[in-house]
């Protein structure tokens, strides 16, 4: 009876059970989007109390950032492994995050701490082609759309949200696409978001007759 | 011009050898292309009528490294083995062997900042019609910079010289050291991507200095007394039949380029360039249309 008790109270102190949910985004075509950044932000006071996030790493492979697209939580220190047998020169211009880590190999020391919300643009001083964004975001719920365009996001508290998605490519601010849900209903484990995208350019890798060298 | 050519190897070996600590061999070099080729004016006459046309493959393979001097300069060394094989005239079929020193520079961090590029190059020209094969030599200036993802631009001057050997004496009072020549040319081009995959370019190439040109018994004289004593050198044609002469003019041409991305290493190409070739009075006009499949590691 003793032990009864104390599971209920456990139950009663965590609040409702965290389940996951699934956010499925697709363009006005009706196309699944890779890429796509959705993150949850609760209706109303959270009182979750956050952790510090856990570190997170974005690496160089073949001359490429992968992945494409991280989302962090703000505070997250961010690392950048150069796995290429090549240098690499880590740069950013963006508001939310100036930083350069000049031309290195192997892992730096020090990790960059991504300290303010918004969108991060990544690039190569070398390599001109090579492009990633960090979007940071205020939530500790958030998620990065696989291949079929599929976030799913993990513990999430039975209560009210409004769902909202980025992406580089995404037409407009993000408050455009939100969509709020309550999460919790059995009967609705999945929603799914339309955005709509424009045409987003970055220096073409591949050789051309007229290009100019960076060599 | 030898000496630019030779001075900029020496800076280039300089640079590598008075390098800061820290900089190291950072990139390897590894190109390779096959141009399919029409050319309608090969023997580059002036006149109409004896215009020859063909086609001819051109591979090349280009290997070398790079070596980073600071976080903005890098010193490349590259060894360059190009041919052309001849449909028609195998007398033209040739191999071009040799190396390239670069040092660029770029003007700080980001992607729309300028670069500077200096090369010297010095190569041989190995042609089945062994008169024609020289050595040459090349220094070249280039300002290039990106305006947005989808446009960038470039600007060069390029110095060339080509040693050659002597000729078959045809007129006793005039050299014939035809393939002996000497060029300043200066070139824009502009890139633009049409889609992500689509790289457009249009460019415009002047050239000042010498270049030959075939003559035939039937327009030889014409060639004489329209350029006079601008024609600088003639000696026997082996290729052609006639003869082959060097005169002093300018050149303007034209080009434009298709590029389709398969890959992020492979391309195939189709391009176009017009030139004009103008002396003391006769002109040299060529069309050429190239199809080529080129690869960047």
């Amino acid at each position: 009876m003793k032990r009864v008790t104390a599971a209920l109270a456990i139950l009663l102190l965590a609040g409702p059970p965290a389940r996951a949910f699934t956010v499925e985004v697709k363009d006005t075509s009706g196309e699944s989007v890779a890429d796509a950044v959705v993150y949850a932000v609760p209706l109303g006071a959270d009182g979750a109390a956050l952790r510090e996030p856990p570190p997170t790493a974005i690496d160089q492979i073949d001359k490429e950032y992968v992945p494409y697209v991280t989302a962090v939580r703000v505070g997250t220190r961010v690392s950048f492994p150069n796995r290429d047998q090549i240098r690499h020169h880590v740069y950013s211009f963006s508001e939310a995050k100036t930083f350069e880590i000049p031309l290195y190999q192997g892992t730096p020391r020090e990790a960059v701490l991504f300290d303010a919300p918004g969108v991060v643009v990544l690039g190569c001083n070398i390599h001109d082609w090579m492009k990633a964004y960090v979007f940071v975001t205020e939530s500790p719920y958030f998620s990065v759309t696989d291949g079929e365009g599929r976030a799913i996001l993990g513990d999430l508290p039975a209560r009210g949200y409004r769902f909202e998605v980025w992406h580089p490519r995404l037409k407009g601010p993000p408050s455009a696409t939100a969509t709020e849900v309550s999460v919790g209903d059995p009967a609705r484990e999945t929603v799914t978001i339309v955005i709509d995208q424009k045409q987003v350019w970055r220096p073409r890798r591949a050789p051309g007759a007229g290009d100019a060298t960076y060599r | 011009m030898r000496a630019v050519v030779k001075g900029a190897l020496l800076v280039a070996a300089a640079l590598l050898l008075a390098s800061p600590a820290g900089a190291e061999w950072v990139e390897w070099i590894a190109d390779a292309g096959l141009a399919f080729e029409w050319d309608d004016n090969v023997n580059r006459s002036a006149f109409d009528a004896d215009e020859v046309s063909d086609f001819r493959w051109r591979p090349a393979v280009r290997g070398g490294r790079i070596y980073q001097l600071t976080d903005h300069t890098r010193l490349s060394f590259a060894a360059e083995l190009e041919g052309a094989l001849y449909h028609d005239w195998d007398g033209l079929n040739h191999f071009r062997a040799g190396g390239t020193a670069a040092v660029l520079h770029k003007f700080g961090t980001g992607p729309n900042v300028p670069t500077l590029r200096f090369h010297g190059t010095v190569g041989y020209l190995g042609i089945s019609d062994h008169e024609r094969s020289s050595v040459l030599y090349e220094a070249g200036i280039q300002l290039s910079k990106r305006f947005s993802p989808r446009f960038d631009a470039a600007i060069d001057v390029l110095y060339s010289d080509r040693d050659g050997r002597n000729g078959t004496v045809v007129v006793p009072t005039l050299g014939t050291d035809v393939w002996d020549q000497a060029n300043v040319e200066v070139g824009a081009v502009g890139n633009f991507l049409i889609t992500p995959q689509i790289l457009a370019s249009v460019g415009y190439r002047y050239r000042d200095g010498e270049f030959d040109s075939a003559c035939t018994p039937g327009n030889v004289a014409t060639v004489f007394a329209r350029e006079g004593s601008n024609v600088e050198a003639i000696a026997i044609d082996d290729v052609f039949g006639g003869c082959v002469y060097r005169l002093d003019g300018h050149m303007h041409g034209a080009l434009v380029n298709l590029s389709y991305g398969l890959s992020d290493h492979l391309s195939v190409d189709l391009g176009y360039r017009f030139q004009h070739g103008k002396a003391r009075s006769l002109a040299y006009d060529t069309n050429i249309v190239t199809l080529s499949l080129l690869f960047r590691y």
